[in-house]
């Protein structure tokens, strides 16, 4: 886990040298393939899959959880943004998956005409750590809409790798 | 979740009573505690009284910490049977959690529904007030209940702590009872555990109290008003809308002569944030907006103090 979470902030730092005009836009969230219950997209990033009936996928379910318990106190309830920190629902389309990981474990400063705006670093918080794919597909749900404001009502079991992955990263020293 | 009595010259403990031992609801007992000298079962008694967040009022000794009585003060709260009062009882002092509602047993990722109160508490800060001609407490209460889901968390200096995501309603809709009420103003017989009457409110009652010789105790609503009852019956005998919802304290005092009452108005606190802060969906503002939903149909933003002459 150590040795992820390092390589996971090396390519943050890389990844936030770059400017926002350079940032590569996501692919179409559309999910084409499941893997032990989790979605990802054509290019392989992690999505959310809804199905007709409403019941949202667990790692979706799981991303409105951490959002609200890590991210709504600055980014505003249901991704919706703040005065002080954007829309994170829209800043999603923008950019993609790596550069998302990139802001959220290495943070980054924003300056614009005295505007300035300060992203901490997440990068020693397994809150975040551990459930970073989960809260970037529930972005990417609120992004096109395909999960509304508020809970989730239905979803589906949390699967067992789910879980697995759950243990090992939070016990992790 | 406990009070402590400490020496006010050298802070040593003298004791302590844990409220809500282990909190799996978010029971912290930040309420103040009120002194009242009281006669109880014929002896006369330097007591403290709390109107906990768990829901339940509690009478101590505060010579050296008994705990006297410890009563529901809202019918509606069930994480708890009672209070165990059998001093031979290996639980005495403790509350009787009932497992359905106990979020710890239910376990990370399930919805704990319906746990009554929810974590707002059956009273938060606002204070309650004692009225030593009547010998009862008049106590702004929240009716509201919740549902309580807890997952994983690890604790990180600095960062956001958060493990559960919650929901509140009236709590009528896990009484059954058709009432959608999420506040009572009451009295309360801090000598016998007892409700003595109780004035329904819309909306929680979020306001400080007072009480004046003349009879009255006052508090304010959410929707604005400052209302005068009798203390005797709880029979509303005044009301006033102030142009804002009152999370404030009503203070009363003489000023040349004259006696006063004054409140600030101004809507905000964890029952109000979603009209501070322009919420509108349930679960937001840790669960307290869906439960408050229709306050902007009833008052404003504003920071007013109105000031109320007693006439000659």
């Amino acid at each position: 886990m150590r040795l992820s979470l390092a390589g996971a902030l090396a390519l943050g730092v890389i990844m936030s040298v770059g400017t926002a005009a350079n940032a590569e836009a996501p692919g179409d969230p559309k999910a084409v393939k499941s893997v032990d219950g989790k979605y990802f997209d054509a290019k392989g990033d992690p999505t959310y899959n809804v199905k007709p009936d409403g019941t949202v996928d667990f790692y979706t379910f799981s991303g409105y959880r951490r959002y609200h318990s890590e991210c709504h106190v600055c980014h505003g309830p249901n991704a919706e943004g703040s005065t002080y920190a954007p829309a994170l629902k829209d800043s999603v389309k923008r950019f993609d998956y790596a550069e998302f990981s990139g802001i959220v474990i290495g943070g980054r400063e924003n300056k614009q005409a005295g505007n300035d705006s300060v992203m901490p670093a997440f990068a020693d918080n397994k809150n975040a750590m551990c459930y970073l794919d989960d809260i970037y597909v529930y972005l990417r749900a609120r992004s096109t809409e395909a999960v509304g404001r508020g809970r989730p009502e239905k979803k589906e079991d949390k699967p067992a790798a789910f879980s697995d992955a759950e243990t090992k990263c939070m016990s992790a020293k | 979740m406990t009070i402590w009595a400490r020496n006010l010259d050298t802070g040593a403990v003298k004791w302590v009573y844990q409220l809500t031992p282990h909190d799996e609801w978010d029971y912290d007992a930040i309420n103040e505690v009120i002194l009242a000298d009281q006669e109880i079962g014929g002896v006369k008694r330097k007591t403290a009284v709390h109107f906990d967040r768990n829901g339940f009022a509690y009478t101590l000794d505060r010579t050296n910490g008994e705990l006297l009585v410890a009563e529901k003060y809202d019918p509606a709260v069930n994480w708890a049977t009672k209070v165990d009062m059998d001093k031979s009882s290996k639980t005495y002092g403790r509350p009787l959690v009932v497992d359905k509602y106990s979020t710890e047993k239910n376990g990370e990722d399930t919805n704990t529904q319906g746990v009554c109160p929810a974590a707002l508490g059956s009273k938060d800060e606002q204070p309650a007030s004692f009225n030593p001609e009547t010998g009862l407490f008049y106590v702004p209460t929240n009716h509201v209940c919740m549902d309580y889901e807890p997952f994983r968390v690890s604790y990180t200096a600095g960062q956001p702590y958060v493990g559960a995501t919650l929901e509140m309603f009236p709590a009528g809709r896990v009484l059954g009872d058709k009432t959608d009420n999420t506040g009572n103003f009451i009295a309360w017989d801090a000598r016998t555990g007892k409700i003595v009457w109780s004035d329904k409110e819309q909306f929680s009652v979020w306001s400080g109290t007072v009480t004046t010789a003349g009879g009255l105790a006052f508090y304010g609503t959410l929707e604005g008003y400052l209302k005068a009852v009798d203390l005797k019956t709880g029979k509303e005998l005044y009301k006033f809308k102030t142009p804002s919802g009152i999370i404030g304290n009503v203070i009363t005092y003489e000023h040349a002569g004259k006696q006063y009452v004054a409140v600030l108005s101004g809507v905000g606190g964890w029952a109000g944030i979603g009209l501070a802060a322009g919420l509108t969906k349930g679960n937001e503002g840790l669960g307290a907006v869906g439960n408050y939903a229709s306050l902007s149909n009833y008052t404003a933003l504003g920071g007013v103090l109105t000031v109320f002459a007693l006439p000659n």
